[in-house]
């Protein structure tokens, strides 16, 4: 399990790599269009926006995963131990819970957004693509977290029980 | 629940207990949906979304991915060693070197950390050999590094622009002299220093060495003109010139200097898209954040209460910068520009300061947060890098926060520094 949510990580965090080199790309693009050949791409910046989304979103993942996210943990770090431990697994549970939930209110969005087919203004592009990267991206730090907070615990049992 | 346990209490309780700053704002955010605002949660979703939907944004991933390539390529190490072989051989002009690199290179990287790591590895071990204690010298580093909040193009200031809807390129201009006079500042207080601790003074610079060192960091030099040359020209919008300078320093780096392959450039991308979404996510939290504040009508309390106290305008903006001094030394910049702003801004307009104003008061101050003791993290950075007791950084930094916040006084009062260039 541990193996297949690493491998699920890695595949995030090239996906939001390929994100933002797209973007760049686009971004270059239009720089030539608008300024050499007099010809901007009108879905330019609306791509870049959407693009921008999910490299945040999936980068994101891959930032849960490792238990990078920027906090304030001063404090944590003068607690003992045990009590860090114990913070660390409710901070856990708060990520999976609140992903959760976030993932599951944005499913009538996403229905929505899919059966009126709803379109972005310049790339007339299925809105839903885009929106979906939120909900897909809560989704996977969810499993991702889970999976840890699952690895950590199967260690620690493995310690105590000393197999 | 009362709005204030939803939006204050309850906040402040996670970010002790140390749970990631998005989730805290979330979490927030959607109690404050549910037991105060009273909005339908389907709308989280759409704000959410909303928040990273802002085209002025998408110039931070560009500047972080820039920063990353120059950083991690030959350019940052190019355009420092260019600083330090055109200073003279006057005493202490290895510590003004410093404060000078760490504003050139802030202004491309963007992020204090890398400029602490960027610019004192550097300059650290001739720091050393010229007679500076390691305490005075990490310090300076530390806090010369903070540099990179305030000069523009800063993402401090975009963030600011997009939370206080003011233009990014004002903000930027209006930054410019208050950065020059913060360095200009520390400047002077290095050199009295090294006079007065008779440092060794530098080996006098040789027309030869500089004509070297400029000629290997032409290339490098012209990153810099592609960012301010690009934007100060009115010839490309933020968003442009930080995609432009992705490019160029992409072109310069993996062909021109032939510092890295594309091995390394994939390493270092992986790298950016990870830094861009610690940063972003907080910025699509707190936008959902601010969004619940504004809706319950909390900021227009804030001010009528400010008001009703009769304090001067001076008092109030000292109390202003106390508190975001003290918060600056526990948040990073971009989290608390996305949350104090929608909070903090009505009030010192209430007071007429203007809002580009008080967006430099702002990001001059969490810039000063970045080195304050006990938490800055510039600190904690330094102490990691170059492996030194954390305690005696405290002790080193301590003039260096006076300084600059008699300089922040004076960006505060004195409104013109920040506005003259925008008449």
């Amino acid at each position: 399990m541990f193996t297949a949510a690493k491998r699920l990580a890695q595949t995030v965090h090239a996906a939001a790599a390929v994100l933002l080199l797209i973007s760049v790309a686009i971004n270059f693009a239009n720089i030539i269009g608008r300024y050499f050949l007099s010809a901007p791409i009108e879905w330019a910046e609306e791509m870049m926006l959407f693009l921008m989304v999910g490299c945040v979103f999936f980068g994101n993942c891959v930032v849960g995963w490792d238990g990078r996210q920027i906090r304030m943990d001063v404090f944590v770090q003068m607690l003992p131990p045990a009590v860090r431990v114990a913070l660390d697994y409710l901070s856990e549970c708060a990520i999976i819970a609140v992903s959760l939930l976030l993932a599951v209110l944005a499913w009538p969005v996403i229905e929505q957004l899919y059966e009126f087919d709803q379109r972005s203004q310049a790339a007339d592009f299925p809105l839903v693509y885009p929106q979906a990267m939120l909900p897909l991206g809560f989704l996977i730090i969810a499993i991702l977290v889970l999976a840890r907070v699952i690895g950590r615990l199967s260690r620690a049992i493995e310690i105590e029980t000393g197999h | 629940m009362s709005a204030n346990f939803a939006f204050f209490v309850l906040p402040v309780i996670l970010l002790l207990i140390g749970l990631p700053i998005y989730l805290i704002l979330l979490v927030s955010a959607l109690l404050a949906a549910v037991f105060v605002v009273g909005v339908p949660m389907t709308t989280i979703q759409t704000y959410m979304f909303a928040s990273l939907d802002n085209f002025p944004l998408l110039a931070i991933p560009f500047f972080l991915l820039a920063g990353e390539i120059m950083g991690q390529g030959g350019i940052a190490r190019r355009l420092i060693v260019w600083v330090i072989s055109i200073t003279g051989s006057m005493r202490g002009s290895l510590a003004v070197t410093t404060v000078a690199s760490s504003e050139l290179f802030g202004a491309m990287s963007h992020t204090a950390v890398g400029t602490v790591a960027a610019v004192g590895r550097l300059v650290l071990p001739a720091l050393r050999e010229s007679g500076y204690g390691d305490r005075f010298s990490v310090s300076l580093i530390a806090s010369s590094g903070a540099i990179a909040v305030v000069i523009p193009p800063s993402i401090s200031m975009i963030l600011y622009g997009m939370s206080a809807q003011q233009s990014a390129i004002a903000l930027f201009t209006a930054g410019i002299l208050p950065s020059v006079l913060i360095g200009a500042v520390d400047a002077a207080y290095v050199l009295g220093y090294s006079r007065l601790h008779t440092v060794a003074a530098a080996e006098k610079a040789r027309w030869s060495k500089i004509w070297a060192s400029t000629r290997e960091a032409s290339w490098a030099l012209g990153t810099p003109v592609v960012i301010f040359g690009g934007i100060y020209g009115g010839i490309f919008t933020p968003t442009e010139a930080a995609g432009i300078a992705v490019v160029y320093s992409f072109v310069v780096t993996m062909f021109i200097y032939r510092d890295i392959g594309w091995a390394e450039l994939w390493r270092i991308t992986l790298s950016a898209a990870y830094l861009i979404s610690q940063i972003l996510i907080i910025v699509t939290a707190a936008g959902i954040y601010s969004w619940m504040l504004t809706t319950s009508g909390i900021p227009a309390h804030i001010v009528a209460f400010i008001e009703g106290l009769q304090m001067p305008a001076w008092a109030t903006l000292l109390a202003i910068n106390l508190g975001l001094l003290l918060i600056g030394s526990f948040l990073e910049p971009p989290a608390a520009i996305m949350i104090l702003t929608p909070l903090l801004l009505p009030i010192a307009q209430a007071f007429g300061v203007d809002p580009i104003h008080f967006g430099i008061i702002m990001a001059v101050n969490l810039s000063i947060g970045m080195y304050a003791p006990p938490f800055g993290l510039n600190l904690f950075a330094s102490q990691a890098i170059f492996d030194v007791p954390l305690g005696m950084i405290y002790r080193g930094v301590i003039p260096f926060v006076l300084i600059n916040f008699a300089t922040l006084m004076v960006i505060t009062y004195v409104p013109a520094i920040s506005m003259i260039l925008l008449r």
